[in-house]
């Protein structure tokens, strides 16, 4: 087969952001991936809810509204630092610019992580002392691992920026590093209504 | 199937719990069968069966056809040569988009005429055609099934096990439950399955239009034993019914000769008496199936044998060769004390 | 070079077109590409590779291997069951082997089957060099086959799960299943949904952003829509097992109560979300399959398929029925009416579409022009039991109905005849169309047919007795059954025809072996196929395409006036460069530089594997298994810039 060269792309970037950049949308899969878990997961709870007279069951207490509460607000706060880290990097700044934002997000996800130890505590139930118990445990595990694993991701983000070699190919990862931690804010919103609020009502 | 019927049938002695259930009927054409319906719910759907068959046996052959004439047609067409060579050419695309289109809408037509009979045969089947229907409980257990007549007079409560005995053209509503695992319960002359789950109290219904035997077996698979599973509907004359349940009520009777006292004797010190009860003596085990009228039952072990002395002694020493992983152990016993435990076992009527 | 930034539609009014290729720019380049994207040799360069090709091998040998191990437990079951009371294998033994038959084919063979073959086939398919991420590629394998070698690996200790496919709790729970057969499962579960949801990334994002210029949403070959629609599916329903599977392993390990009723868990709660994964299932195997028949009708009619935007359309409602018809799966526990009416409903619906695509199909036969080979005839096969399986379906959709012949053997024949007729069949009439492809030489014709007509008698024989079987009242996933209940006949029938699958099967094994040394050369495109993997040689180089193509049309070869080939120049030939594309009308966008080969995924999946697999004793091996794991990936994701990389793009050099 003969061929006939129509096309020449050699003019063409070699990195590029959001939907143009096949990162991002493997991103974006992985969030379907863990969103779907978590709808399933919050499905599960109103499902066992139902075998139950009482919600929380009998001799529990209402979780704490306290903690759960500021540890939204911390997470809601965290989302501007990445934010403008994002646009930092879209911007291509110097990298130990990004950097530093990227260190103020970490900060506030140890805080979150400290704070999901309180909010364990502010259940007053055990994983295995009902199946009330064991859902909600599980959703707070499960968030507690995105928080850690998003937590470091964005370190190891940071410490590219910090010490090199960066490429502008890191710019696009700390974009989408961004995109992740706006779900899993948005996710730890969304469970923090189930497990902390609509309990209340249901 | 003769010899179907004589190993189902029972001893002798045991037929006149039976009344007129006579030979003939337990043969006919299988009795754990869908297509041999004995009851309006399974005769629903039997019915819809052979609608079914008959509507998706003429898709098919229609289907079939046309991709046998497609096939025919082509093969026995010119090479190509024009510039349609590899796609339809005007003409031939206005006859495939005709074909398509009249072929999907008759897929639609089929469709919901199929979802019309199917939800209506489904209501048909979801109602309890009695106001009174007869209430019996069903518990499922890891591997066998409890049978429990239940009435506000605490003596009159009867206990069965793997066999239902119903009178004919009353309906009979069950009440199910698990104590284990899931279980489902399937009598397929009679009626479909319904689960048997734990933490779920489960109902259905079904109504035998003509007396006879039919079997049912568990339907989901429950461990290690789901394949013997199985239960015997008994269905009777309402007279001869209402005598069954009047002699089940009684209480075991007393051994009268020495060999079956000393077989009641065996049976409550043997570790028998842990397991199982028998109405009238001392023995109150709730794991196994209740024995007060084990020799008017067909069959042990959940339909496994034919309850003739011999199997039951074969079963007594030996359950897990019959039937392994069975929650019954093996039970030790010098000849004269097993055969004093077997003739004690057969007064209970 | 340059002629043209926008995208390429050439059109006759344009003026000089501009000149082909010379020959030795053809070899300079050749040479160039062989060298950079050239594999390691060795054990070594075994390990690290993350070329899809390889992988996708890899993935199809090693499904094959399972579809056999599969295959001899069905065999086992059918001669078990050949006669009444037989005494062959016992209750323990055979609950273990249906429940591995069942578990095999669903997680070790039939999901990664297709995705192993979208793996190797999309990337040549849509013409870029390599999938979007190929380190994680290669860790979807090593996870894959970890799960299969765990799964076997403790079948052959005998501690093989027993507890069905579907591990209905409470008998999978902690207190009917004691030991570790039910954990096995639940983290071989694990294992393989990890590689699935991996594959179907890649698929996603490999379809969105690498198809060659010019193939825009309307050109896109069947198959790989298939493979997109299936992707999809995957990345939503897999997750349902995810937390099902977790549920029950911690039910098992550290005493949560999900399932247990006692504490106010719920035994339908994994029903629901066992089959809210498990139904879609049956369609992330069957819509693949689908694709392939679709290819291998166009080839084998040569004409395009009729009814594109109908079959895509098709594809897209069967995937999304398929999300909303798992409760078909529980008729017989307690469901409101009203519910199970519009389950019946969605499940019949499914005819729909079906009937649609084989319509079309039946429409461009009859326009075409049909070569015998041994792939067209399994489509015909196809046809033949695909049909019978998808009739009874919609008889099972009805309630009613569904009480009667539920968990029977009625359903065991329905759902061969829709795996086997509706997936098996196409697969392996993907497999003798792409064989040649794959190896460079064509599979021997004669041993085909053979090897379809064992398989289509054998097929029929061993399966379509079960539906009488079903209706005579066999419960299915049972051991043995009584003499009395005159099923022994059947039985012995369909064991028999099991004789000629196996026998096919064996005819395939002696095809596949024989070939691959003696077969006929194939040459670039053997079967004059429109799509773009015939436009490369046979094998495909390591860089799949020497030029990424420019496409004119639904069917690029085809399409292609007098054999030329419209391509794009200017990718950088030393190093692993593919070019990105819009994801409508597939603009070039970027160019996009593949990640190379490297030991990390296979160390990744190491450490991963023995964590699921030590979780299964103390819930320590999380901890520190993810610990290792977060050490290997940030291996993995620290930059390193090799010499020959271009200076200008690093902003930043770090120390040397």
């Amino acid at each position: 087969m003969r061929r006939r060269g129509v096309l020449d792309v050699a003019m063409l970037d070699d990195h590029s952001f959001g939907i143009r950049a096949p990162i991002w949308w493997g991103n974006l899969l992985m969030i379907f991936i863990e969103g779907t878990a978590f709808a399933l997961m919050i499905v599960a709870y109103y499902y066992i809810r139902r075998n139950f007279n009482t919600w929380p069951p009998e001799r529990t207490y209402l979780p704490d509204m306290g903690v759960s509460t500021v540890n939204v607000v911390l997470q809601l706060i965290s989302v501007a630092p990445m934010w403008y880290a994002a646009r930092l990097a879209f911007e291509h700044r110097p990298p130990e610019e990004v950097g530093r934002w990227l260190m103020l997000v970490i900060a506030f996800g140890i805080a979150a992580i400290v704070l999901r130890a309180f909010e364990f505590r502010g259940l007053h139930t055990r994983y295995d002392s009902n199946a009330y118990g064991s859902i909600t445990w599980m959703i707070l595990v499960t968030h507690l691992a995105h928080l850690i694993a998003g937590s470091l991701e964005t370190l190891l983000i940071a410490l590219v920026m910090f010490k090199g070699p960066v490429e502008k190919k890191h710019y696009t990862d700390a974009t989408v590093m961004a995109v992740y931690w706006y779900f899993v804010v948005g996710s730890w919103v969304a469970i923090w209504l189930v497990v902390f609020v609509s309990v209340r009502f249901i | 199937m003769t010899a179907t019927r004589d190993r189902v049938q029972l001893k002798a002695s045991t037929q006149s719990a039976l009344g007129v259930v006579s030979v003939a009927l337990l043969g006919c054409s299988g009795f754990q069968s869908v297509l041999d319906p004995k009851g309006p719910r399974a005769e629903d759907v039997a019915r819809l069966h052979w609608t079914f068959t008959a509507i998706a046996t003429v898709v098919y052959v229609i289907v079939i056809s046309a991709l046998l004439y497609a096939l025919w047609r082509a093969s026995t067409r010119k090479p190509f040569i024009d510039e349609h060579q590899y796609h339809e050419n005007p003409d031939q695309a206005a006859v495939m988009k005709r074909g398509v289109i009249i072929a999907v809408s008759a897929t639609v037509i089929i469709m919901l005429a199929a979802l019309v009979m199917s939800v209506s045969t489904g209501s048909a089947v979801a109602t309890v055609p009695d106001a009174k229907p007869l209430r019996i409980d069903v518990v499922g257990h890891q591997w066998w099934w409890e049978v429990v007549y239940d009435d506000p007079i605490p003596q009159n409560v009867v206990k069965t096990a793997n066999e239902i005995h119903v009178p004919v053209g009353r309906a009979v509503l069950l009440k199910m439950r698990s104590t284990d695992v899931i279980h489902s319960f399937w009598a397929p002359n009679l009626a479909g399955k319904k689960d048997l789950i734990p933490g779920h109290e489960t109902v259905t219904w079904f109504r035998a239009d003509t007396a006879g035997i039919y079997r049912g077996q568990c339907a989901e698979f429950c461990g290690y034993q789901h394949a013997k599973m199985a239960f015997y509907i008994v269905a009777q004359p309402r007279l001869d019914f209402e005598r069954w349940l009047t002699q089940q009520r009684e209480t075991a009777p007393k051994p009268t000769d020495s060999l079956t006292q000393t077989g009641e004797r065996v049976f409550l010190s043997a570790p028998c008496a842990m397991c199982h009860s028998i109405g009238g003596t001392g023995a109150f085990g709730n794991i196994g199936p209740d024995l007060t009228h084990l020799a008017s039952r067909r069959t042990i072990a959940a339909g496994t044998l034919p309850l003739t002395t011999g199997n039951l002694a074969g079963w007594i020493l030996d359950p897990q060769s019959i039937k392994p992983g069975v929650k019954m152990p093996p039970t030790q016993l010098d000849p004269q004390s097993l055969q004093a435990l077997l003739a004690y076992l057969g007064t209970l009527k | 070079m340059a002629y043209s930034q926008s995208l390429p539609m050439r059109d006759d009014d344009r003026p000089d077109p501009p000149p082909l290729i010379s020959a030795e720019v053809e070899s300079d380049v050749r040479a160039k590409l062989s060298a950079t994207w050239k594999e390691k040799s060795g054990f070594y360069g075994w390990l690290t590779s993350t070329n899809h090709k390889s992988i996708a091998k890899r993935y199809v040998v090693t499904a094959i291997i399972f579809f056999i191990l599969g295959g001899i437990e069905a065999a086992m079951m059918r001669a078990q069951l050949s006669r009444p009371e037989n005494r062959f294998i016992g209750p323990d033994l055979y609950n273990q082997i249906f429940t591995m038959h069942g578990s095999t084919m669903m997680f070790l063979f039939a999901v990664p089957v297709m995705e192993a073959v979208g793996l190797y086939l999309v990337p040549l398919m849509i013409g870029t060099r390599n999938v979007a991420f190929p380190r994680l590629n290669a860790l979807g394998y090593w996870m894959y086959l970890g799960g299969g070698l765990l799964l076997y690996g403790a079948f052959f200790l005998n501690t093989g799960p027993d507890a069905g496919w579907f591990a209905y709790v409470p008998l999978s729970g902690p207190a009917y299943s004691p030991g570790k057969r039910v954990d096995i499962w639940a983290q071989m579960i694990t294992f393989t949904e990890i590689a699935a949801l991996i594959g179907a990334v890649e698929i996603v994002t490999t379809i969105f952003k690498q198809r060659a210029p010019g193939m825009s949403l309307n050109r896109i070959p069947l198959f790989v829509w298939g493979q997109l629609i299936t992707a999809f599916m995957i990345i939503f329903a897999l997750p349902a097992i995810v937390v099902s599977s977790t549920m029950l392993a911690t039910d098992r390990l550290i005493d949560t109560h999900f399932f247990n009723p006692a504490e106010g868990g719920d035994a339908l709660l994994w029903q629901h979300l066992f089959w809210f994964f498990g139904h879609p299932e049956v369609y992330i195997i069957f819509i693949p399959a689908l694709g392939m028949v679709s290819s291998v009708v166009e080839t084998f009619t040569q004409r395009r398929i009729f009814g594109y935007p109908a079959m895509i359309l098709s594809m897209v409602s069967t995937a999304f029925l398929g999300f909303g018809l798992w409760v078909h799966h529980m008729f017989a526990t307690p469901l409101p009416q009203l519910g199970q009416s519009f389950f019946t409903a969605a499940s019949s619906a499914i005819s729909i579409p079906s009937g649609v695509q084989i319509f079309c199909w039946i429409a461009t036969i009859w326009s075409g022009r049909p070569r015998f080979t041994t792939s067209f005839m399994f489509v015909i096969g196809f046809f033949f039991l695909f049909i019978i399986g998808g009739l009874t379906g919609v008889m099972i959709a009805s309630v009613p109905y569904d009480l009667q012949v539920h968990d029977t053997f009625f359903i065991v024949a329905h759902f061969h005849y829709v795996l086997l007729g509706g997936a098996v069949f196409p697969l392996f009439a993907g497999f003798y169309l792409w064989y040649p492809k794959l190896t460079g030489r064509m599979l021997s014709e004669k041993l085909g047919k053979w090897n379809f007509w064992l398989f289509f008698i054998g097929m029929n024989i061993t399966f379509f007795p079960m539906h009488i079987l079903g209706l005579m009242g066999m419960p299915r996933r049972v051991y043995t059954y009584l003499p009395e209940m005159g099923w022994g006949p059947l039985n012995a029938l369909s064991s028999f025809g099991a004789l000629f699958i196996a026998a096919s099967a064996l005819i395939f094994l002696i095809n596949v072996f024989k070939s691959l040394r003696t077969g006929a050369p194939a040459g670039d495109n053997p079967w004059n196929a429109p799509t773009l993997e015939w436009a490369t040689s046979s094998p495909p180089p390591s860089y799949n395409h020497l030029f990424i193509p420019v496409v004119e049309g639904r069917d690029p070869i085809w399409d292609a006036p007098a054999g030329e080939l419209s391509v794009v120049t200017g990718l950088r030939t030393d190093r692993h460069e593919g070019l990105v594309t819009s994801i409508m009308d597939a603009i070039p966008e970027r160019r996009y530089e593949f990640k190379k080969e490297t030991i990390l995924p296979f160390l990744l999946a190491v450490v991963a594997g023995s964590w699921i697999a030590v979780a299964i004793f103390t819930p320590w091996g999380v901890t520190i298994g993810g610990i290792l794991a977060f050490i290997i990936l940030a291996c993995w994701f620290w930059p390193t810039i090799s010499p020959e990389h271009d200076t200008e793009v690093a902003l930043k050099k770090g120390k040397p």
